[in-house]
């Protein structure tokens, strides 16, 4: 399986670069997303690795050859589970590259450091994005299932930010208004998050392994 | 001893075409040419093998075991090569070797190794970039290295110069001198099975009309020629395909002897190659 990751990355060498481009860029261009900006940023960058990862796949017709060969459909689907992972990590180590880099020479140009909440709502927006996207893809393939990523990506893309900054704004007035307990208790609401979000991700895979186990090629 | 591969009552149903109850076996040490025109149905019995598709009704024994509930075991043990190429064009072939070749519980390096040579495959270039020949020898080299007891090829001539087609009808010659190993070659190009194939197996319209020996095809067929007034009555009956024309009939019959024994000096009877057997088979009355 760890195979199957690692030809995700293998396809697209170019875009990768690309997508590490894109992030430096980005840093420029999206000023205003203040807090949040590394969450819009790991949001473009899996969707960039994702997104061409999936179409060469689809392009280079490889579902016959790779269940020619002796894999099982359940590691084909877990694999691209895995690999928007791993995009993330790139994502998330590019960041802070550039971010300690720029931060060196001085650049004049407001860095926003990876925080743990803008890092986790960067993970919790990935994991949705692809989670809502990948049983379509595994359903109908790449070509037939884009314009849903694409709309996925959009929307996470520039809500994501406004609603977490939003949230956090809302979060304050809530703890010093103390209106429930449940909503005071930050570790309570991260558990039943997590909670979710693990609930969330294994009925899309289960999904996508239902949608895929059936194809035919 | 049980067949390498066994295909009984195999049926798939599209809009517009389905696969009639396929019944197919191949022993081990054997070359089976599975031929039939475009479209008859070979590239899909083959994805129903490899469980690309999925079947309607029938069974398919690779090995002697189930090809579905035993697939992973089974894929170890086959080697495939497509009508076209299915690896990522933007890898190099070594690249592919690599994500390749862990997947298979069997792969020899050596066998890789010497092959690489033998075909004179550039590890460094990317697959986009060889001819299609080269391209080719990529799947039957991938196919080679692992040490498969049972090679599908799915029309893997198509396309390719006749230099290439011989190299590569050579090495199955060499390949099956190994009798535990067992070739299911699938083409429109019959010209190749006159040279390697044990059986050759025709399908047309999604029905299979026949499985036989090669030898015994080219040996009890025969292709017919004489005037059209033999063609009145009931002669009709001992030929599969009549093609005439103004000065008198060729047609196809399964037993030479009979023919020979019924019209004598009337007709000329000439063997028939396996194009001939296909052509009349598949357009039962012709009219040049």
């Amino acid at each position: 399986m760890l195979n199957l990751v690692v030809k995700d990355l293998l396809i697209q060498k170019k875009y990768v670069l690309f997508a590490f481009v894109y992030m430096f860029i980005l840093i420029f261009a999206f000023q205003n997303m203040k807090a949040f900006f590394f969450t819009s940023a790991a949001i473009g960058f899996v969707y960039i690795l994702l997104t061409t990862s999936c179409a060469y796949d689809e392009k280079n017709k490889a579902d016959t050859m790779i269940n020619s060969l002796p894999v099982k459909r359940c590691h084909v689907v877990t694999a691209k589970y895995v690999s928007v992972y791993v995009f993330l990590a790139m994502a998330t180590l590019g960041y802070l590259l550039f971010s300690v880099l720029l931060g060196v020479i001085d650049f004049p140009v407001e860095i926003y450091p990876l925080t743990v909440d803008s890092f986790i709502a960067g993970f919790v927006a990935v994991s949705i994005m692809t989670g809502l996207f990948l049983p379509v893809y595994f359903k109908f393939g790449f070509t037939k299932s884009r314009i849903v990523n694409f709309v996925l990506f959009f929307g996470f893309f520039f809500a994501v930010p406004l609603i977490m900054e939003s949230i956090q704004e809302l979060g304050v007035d809530i703890l010093n208004g103390s209106m429930t307990s449940l909503l005071n208790s930050q570790y309570a609401g991260k558990v039943l998050g997590g909670l979710g979000l693990i609930i969330f991700m294994f009925l899309s895979h289960r999904l996508s392994l239902v949608f895929y186990r059936n194809r035919e090629f | 001893m049980e067949p390498i591969l066994e295909i009984k009552g195999l049926r798939k149903e599209f809009d517009g075409f389905s696969l009639k109850g396929i019944d197919l076996t191949l022993e081990k040490g054997y070359i089976l040419g599975f031929i039939g025109p475009n479209g008859a149905g070979k590239s899909t019995t083959i994805k129903l093998v490899m469980n690309l598709l999925k079947k309607d009704g029938g069974e398919i024994k690779i090995f002697g075991k189930d090809h579905i509930k035993y697939e992973q075991e089974i894929k170890n043990r086959i080697g495939f090569v497509y009508d076209e190429n299915y690896f990522y064009e933007e890898l190099t072939v070594s690249e592919m070797k690599w994500i390749i070749a862990p997947l298979y519980k069997t792969w020899d390096e050596k066998a890789y190794q010497k092959y690489i040579k033998k075909f004179e495959l550039p590890p460094n270039k990317k697959i986009k970039e060889l001819s299609k020949g080269m391209k080719m020898k990529f799947s039957l080299m991938i196919a080679l290295s692992h040490n498969a007891d049972l090679l599908i090829m799915d029309e893997p001539t198509s396309g390719l110069d006749p230099l290439i087609r011989s190299e590569l009808l050579e090495l199955l010659s060499e390949i099956i001198q190994d009798e535990n190993k067992a070739i299911f070659f699938s083409t429109h190009i019959t010209s190749d099975l006159d040279k390697i194939a044990d059986y050759v197996a025709l399908i047309h319209n999604g029905e299979l009309l026949f499985s036989k020996a090669k030898d015994e095809l080219l040996n009890n067929y025969g292709l017919v020629k004489g005037g059209k007034e033999i063609l009145n009555g009931n002669a009709k009956e001992c030929f599969i395909g009549i093609k005439q024309n103004q000065f008198g009939f060729e047609a196809l019959t399964k037993d030479k002897n009979q023919v020979k024994r019924k019209f004598g000096d009337k007709v000329l009877v000439e063997k028939p190659t396996l194009e001939d057997i296909m052509l009349y088979y598949t357009r039962r009355e012709l009219h040049a």
